[in-house]
């Protein structure tokens, strides 16, 4: 989007709702950020503050859905415009749902806390940073119009997918060996499975940015072009 | 099937040039969108499709517009006989002001002296969604109805004649949204048995009514693709600046 719109006040529209979706999305990152360390430390103030910040994020949404819907109407966005604009639509539910899971994980941490103290798996600092990752650079896509970096996010989540598959079976091992983890476990499985929904929701925030960039939809395709 | 096929067609009003090498189908019972700024060279380039474009001062053209496989520039061809096949229909509703809304659709038959036919101007007023709106005062002025139906009008009286194509230069640009809505909505109805061609500044309006877009730009066909693809993912970055509004 180098060249500007003759009028300046689509303009404006356009970039407030891209500027608007970047904070957003940097807030969702952040609440995952600190869902995971108030799991990983037992922080269950850090924990209550992750919950709070959903309504901020639920606002963002309703917001972001209110002013897609009058750009539409108003503006009758054509070609690359309809396209950011029906993505943004669609990000946003995306997001709002990452911050969901955010919060389901940070709800762990406060059940956690009255339970028998077990050891957190690497594993889920390793998909924490995984799916940060991911939701950096499908923003960072998203803003720079990167079909190319959108992409890589793809290849990122089947990396995801195998680090939950291995702590699945290593959680069930756990379980059988010691009947009185099986509760706490159990919740760290929930940990990982959602960490691992993040990580499909990032690939569609991908996929997405690959249709606004080159008008393709790539979605449930078995293999990127 | 392609009902035009337009081969380097190049026109001038003058010394000037507006068409340059021009090179596309007319798809049959299809309608065509001719889109982009003024001056690009729209409403020259569907007046060369039968034949209105000679008729100004200090026009001419190059290249081929066949119809049917026929080159309509070709000597044997009678351009009065080729209008009653390619009738056109202007921006503003034109009826003649002297004449009722019966003659008005008439007009066209009236001209190559055939006796006044009722069943054919009912015929055409149906066809133009008009008949149940004006059956009951048909001896009266043309000019007495409303923008909207002054423009149906005119619709009815270039179907009267019972053509194969219908040029429409803007034919919307008078009208309020209601009239325009009714007019597309006959659009709609009569792709299935004419082929059209409209020339239309309202983008929106392109994207509603046609089945193909040709995006036109000084006097170039810049693209030329289905309607869908052109709004939502056009090929050339001219035309993507176009539709966004980062035009000029």
């Amino acid at each position: 989007m180098n060249k500007l719109h003759t009028d300046r006040e689509y303009e404006n529209e356009l970039r407030d709702l891209r500027s608007r979706l970047a904070v957003m999305a940097y807030e969702v990152e952040q609440m995952i950020k600190k869902a995971v360390a108030s799991l990983q430390n037992s922080d269950a103030k850090a924990a209550e503050e992750v919950i709070l910040k959903d309504h901020e994020v639920n606002r963002h949404e309703v917001e972001m859905d209110a002013l897609c819907l009058v750009i539409l109407a108003r503006r009758q966005p054509l070609g690359a415009d309809l396209r950011f604009v029906t993505i943004a639509l669609k990000m946003v539910t995306d997001l709002e749902r990452i911050g969901d899971l955010a919060v389901s994980i940070a709800n762990r941490t406060l059940k956690l806390k009255n339970m028998p103290l077990i050891q957190i798996p690497p594993s889920i600092g390793l998909m924490t940073k995984g799916v940060e990752q991911m939701l950096q650079l499908s923003i960072e896509a998203f803003l720079d119009a990167d079909a190319v970096k959108a992409e890589s996010v793809l290849e990122k989540d089947d990396q995801i997918d195998e680090l939950y598959h291995q702590l699945f079976r290593a959680l069930l091992k756990e379980m059988a060996q010691n009947e009185n983890l099986i509760e706490p476990l159990v919740h760290i499985q929930s940990v990982a499975k959602w960490l691992e929904r993040i990580g499909d929701h990032c690939t569609n925030l991908a996929e997405l940015v690959v249709f606004m960039v080159r008008g393709e939809n790539i979605r449930h395709m078995s293999k990127i072009k | 099937m392609n009902k035009f096929e337009v081969k380097q067609l190049s026109a001038w009003y003058r010394d000037i040039q507006v068409l340059q090498s021009i090179s596309m189908p007319i798809l049959e019972q299809q309608v065509t969108a001719i889109i982009g700024p003024s001056g690009c060279g729209k409403s020259t380039f569907i007046r060369c499709l039968n034949r209105m474009h000679e008729l100004s001062e200090g026009a001419r053209l190059e290249g081929h517009v066949y119809l049917e496989n026929q080159n309509i520039y070709a000597p044997k061809v009678d351009p009065v006989l080729l209008r009653r096949r390619v009738g056109m229909v202007f921006q503003k509703p034109n009826p003649f002001p002297h004449l009722s809304i019966l003659d008005n659709v008439l007009s066209g038959l009236r001209l190559t002296q055939r006796p006044r036919n009722l069943e054919i101007a009912e015929s055409a007023l149906r066809k133009a969604a008009l008949w149940e709106e004006v059956k009951d005062r048909l001896e009266k002025p043309g000019i007495s109805l409303s923008g909207g139906q002054q423009q149906r009008l005119c619709i009815a009286r270039t179907l009267a004649v019972d053509p194969e194509v219908i040029l429409m230069d803007e034919p919307c640009s008078a009208l309020d949204p209601i009239a325009t809505a009714r007019v597309e909505d006959l659009i709609h109805e009569l792709r299935k048995n004419y082929t059209i061609v409209i020339v239309t500044h309202s983008m929106q309006q392109a994207a509603r009514v046609s089945n193909k877009t040709a995006f036109f730009l000084s006097g170039i066909l810049v693209e030329f693709s289905d309607t869908s693809q052109l709004f939502t993912s056009p090929t050339h970055p001219r035309t993507e600046d176009y539709i966004t509004g980062k035009f000029g």
